[in-house]
């Protein structure tokens, strides 16, 4: 096989990796100071995408513009979701969090097909069409530009957790959550923050992304699946674990599809998450 | 009260109820067969998941795995050797069981993270269901025919209500079952393994074995379901046997009716496919997708506001009355 | 300025705490003894907020703490320095005590509190950009002392400080805490190591199946026959 078309898939697969990054990390954030396993993760995604095309189609903005605003948007969502449905349910553990977001999956995707109908939709941006050529690699303007925003997004992320009261917070409740609250920090607000944020973040990726996937109301499911995978892959709860799982996936996805074709190439990621979770169920990077 | 009294009163329940519902394709309009035939399939496989999902508290994922094994096996023995669905059906059941048991022991013997068991169960299921898109031994995407041979020998009806009683059949196997085990050695420990698996560690109960039991006897029921769907719809079909479509709900109906109880997997299914087919019906051609979104409403509400499901909803009602009324249940 | 009164508690139907009283004056170093699983970890978690107690009040300077929350005894000037350290694994010892100061109350002056954390454990301050897992049990002691000083309480709790420690890291650990002490901070000492507790305490409690069953001045208790037989092996 020509050495360029491996390059190729592997420098879009790392730039799809990058996003695949940033949805696994929200979902660690929420799963690690939370404790929910959130299967409509990727339908909260779905859902910015769609809030994008309908601000298109009603007033033409750009995806791009809509980002900054859909990050409130889905992070009010979240905080509503969080203090309304998931913190009363996860008293009675993680079984009826996990079973509560299955419930989710179903109104989302079916909301947004009784609204929008369930054809494949893509909205057009001001760098639909254009394409970035380097060495011999042609690669799309708007995977480029939703790749780099990801990579941003997540060096924000991690730098706030590192650096910040608010992020320390978040990885001490990650961490132990009793001791935590013995610091006296506040629990169910920093909770709540974290939840908003997780949600909030997936509304600015939709946005970015929205140009480059085209998107159904039932494509919540795979983003979710590639986030869990991901999140398992890089250990539960290990940020830079996500972000290298992230890449590691997205190449393995793009050069793995394109050796063995599509539907093997698809299986890779799945037999990955069965193998780390039996083998290695701390992930790769994970200690212990 | 004693042992044996929740058995005295819960199996000529159980008989009363089938025997009601043998009357219903007499009784009820011709119409409804159908969809009556598939809302006790649900009930059938909701009763077969709640085993180990519902009474062994081990959320499994993975259960269109079994349904895909009991609906090939079958239809593959029979395309290939002849061999009739009577016999290949229990052939599948086996190939289930053992897949239940191997995952319940690769999945569960060491003490992984919450929720990794769901995680690893998923992930088989989606493989299970790429592996039957690709697989030309398998049909591939396109499926598996079965030829209309109509003939009993080889698991086919003229009649609907012939399908109607075989599922019933079925139906009742399941869940004599779960009331025989429910109140058993095996039912105590499955819930105590649910309830508190380190308290169930310390008084020395082997948790895997029992945990692989159960994953393999809802396997082996599951499979017999696929089997069923596989004859009754006359094909085989990865997104419709493989597909998570079905497992998601299978457990939504369970949960709703009452995760983990003898009624809740049957009272979920009665309700909530009956309810879903006729929303279907009516107003599937302008708002396709209402049914689903329905049953999500419903599951969100169910486990918000009544986290035991309906069957516990109702117990809680019960036990109000009784309190009201002054009578308070010894 | 702690007054426990007549508190119960129970995990599901296993009554484990039962009309317990207990009370801790202004500068006091008070010590509760007792064997594994006599209910002193559980006390704690009354008085912390980390268990809403069954019956019974938990009063802190005239607030009403029990069944209110961590948050409401850390505020009110509480700090437990809990059983088992439970110190962040993943983070450095300096994040870790930066957490300690997390409330309000103590978050504005949380320079000059580290800075006297440092003067009293001078180790943790060598060690401050090392993640706390890779820290001695003796050091990781000291973290969650320092830790709990953090919050700027008005009353330290320490829950079983000598526990999995070399009697040489004890002898330093209970160095600290008598200075603590010295300085003006009031403790309650909980522990299991009876003769090193009564020895630098002035008062102590025991507890005995989840009730307390003897009191008084540390001596007097030291003397106590049941005491020397049950607790010190004499």
């Amino acid at each position: 096989m020509p050495i360029d078309i491996i390059a190729q898939a592997t420098v879009q697969g790392l730039l799809m990796g990058a996003i695949y990054a940033l949805v696994a990390l929200s979902m660690t954030l929420i799963f690690s100071t939370c404790g929910l396993l959130n299967f409509a993760h990727g339908d909260f995604m779905v859902l910015s995408m769609f809030g994008a095309m309908l601000l298109f189609e009603l007033t033409g903005a750009d995806p791009y513009l809509s980002a900054p605003l859909l990050f409130p948007a889905l992070a009010a969502i979240g905080a509503l979701t969080f203090t309304r449905l998931v913190r009363p349910v996860l008293a009675g553990g993680h079984l009826a969090g996990a079973q509560l977001t299955l419930g989710l999956v179903f109104v989302q995707q079916n909301m947004l097909l009784m609204l929008f109908g369930g054809d494949q939709r893509s909205v057009p941006t001001f760098l639909s069409n254009r394409h970035l050529e380097f060495l011999g690699v042609i690669l799309p303007m708007p995977l480029v530009v939703g790749a780099v925003c990801a990579v941003a997004l997540s060096i924000l992320l991690y730098a706030m957790l590192m650096g910040t009261d608010f992020g320390r917070q978040i990885r001490a409740i990650a961490q132990n959550g009793n001791a935590a609250a013995l610091m006296g920090i506040p629990i169910r607000r920093v909770q709540t923050l974290a939840f908003a944020l997780g949600i909030g973040l997936l509304g600015i990726t939709g946005a970015l992304t929205v140009a480059q996937f085209s998107v159904t109301p039932s494509s919540g499911l795979d983003f979710t699946l590639v986030a869990l995978i991901v999140m398992v892959f890089g250990g539960i709860g290990h940020f830079i674990g996500s972000l290298v799982g992230g890449l590691a996936i997205g190449v393995a996805e793009g050069v793995g599809s394109l050796m063995l074709g599509g539907t093997a190439g698809a299986m890779i990621p799945y037999l990955i998450l069965v193998l780390v979770l039996l083998f290695r169920p701390h992930g790769l990077l994970g200690e212990r | 009260m004693t042992a044996a009294d929740p058995l005295r009163h819960r199996l000529p329940a159980a008989v009363l109820v089938l025997i009601a519902a043998t009357l219903l394709p007499i009784l009820g309009p011709g119409s409804w067969v159908n969809t009556a035939i598939i809302t006790l399939l649900f009930a059938y496989l909701c009763l077969s998941w709640n085993i180990v999902g519902g009474i062994a508290g081990q959320f499994c994922i993975g259960h269109s795995l079994f349904v895909a094994a009991g609906a090939y096996t079958s239809t593959l023995l029979s395309l290939t050797f002849g061999v009739t669905p009577w016999i290949g059906m229990f052939a599948g059941g086996a190939v289930a069981a053992l897949m239940g048991v191997g995952i319940a022991w690769l999945s569960l013997r060491y003490e992984l993270p919450p929720l990794s068991f769901a995680l690893v169960t998923l992930a088989l299921g989606m493989l299970g269901y790429l592996l039957a898109s690709t697989l030309d031994v398998l049909g591939a995407s396109r499926g598996l025919s079965l030829p209309i041979r109509g003939t009993p020998a080889m698991y086919q009806f003229r009649s609907d209500s012939t399908y109607y009683y075989v599922i019933l059949a079925h139906l009742a196997a399941v869940l004599l079952f779960t009331i025989a085990v429910y109140d058993s050695r095996l039912g105590l420990y499955l819930r105590g393994v649910r309830d508190n698996e380190r308290a169930s560690l310390g008084v020395g109960i082997h948790v895997l074995r029992y945990k692989m039991a159960a994953m393999g006897i809802s396997a082996f029921f599951t499979a017999l379901g696929g089997t069923f769907y596989a004859q009754y719809l006359q094909f085989v079909e990865p997104h419709t046997f493989a597909g998570l479509t079905l497992v998601i709900e299978v457990i939504l109906f369970t949960v709703v009716g009452g995760s983990g109880t003898i009624w809740g997997p049957l009272v979920g299914p009665l309700l909530l496919v009956p309810l879903g087919e006729a929303l279907r019906s009516n107003l599937g051609d302008q708002t396709p997708g209402l049914h689903l979104f329905v049953y999500g409403v419903l599951l969100v509400a169910v486990i918000r506001f009544a986290p035991q499901g309906l069957v516990g909803l109702a117990g809680q009602v019960k036990s109000r009355i009784h309190i009201v009324l002054g009578r308070v249940t010894p | 300025m702690l007054d426990v009164h007549a508190v119960s508690a129970s995990y599901g139907n296993i009554v484990v705490l039962q009309d317990v009283s207990l009370n801790v004056g202004t500068g006091e170093m008070v010590a509760l003894v007792g064997v594994n699983g006599a209910g002193k970890t559980t006390l704690m978690k009354c008085i912390s907020g980390l268990l809403a107690p069954t019956a019974g009040h938990v009063s802190f300077n005239g607030t009403e703490l029990a069944g209110r929350g961590c948050e409401a005894a850390v505020t009110a000037g509480i700090s437990l320095v809990p059983e088992g350290r439970m110190v962040f694994p993943r983070m450095t010892v300096l994040e870790n005590l930066l957490l300690g100061a997390s409330n309000p109350r103590a978050r504005p002056k949380r320079d000059d509190t580290l800075r006297r954390v440092f003067d009293l454990f001078p180790r943790l301050q060598e060690r401050s950009g090392q993640h706390a897992r890779t820290l001695s049990g003796g050091e990781q002691q000291m973290l969650a002392i320092g830790r709990g000083l953090m919050a700027m309480p008005d009353l330290l709790i320490l829950d079983e400080p000598s526990l999995g420690l070399s009697p040489l890291m004890v002898q330093e650990t209970f160095r600290a805490l008598k200075r603590l002490n010295g300085d003006g901070l009031t403790m309650l000492l909980v522990e299991q190591n009876v003769r090193l507790s009564l020895a630098v305490s002035t008062r102590g409690y025991v507890i005995e199946n989840g009730r307390i069953a003897l009191t008084g001045s540390a001596e007097q208790l030291a003397d106590d026959p049941l005491v020397r037989k049950a607790y010190l092996g004499l």
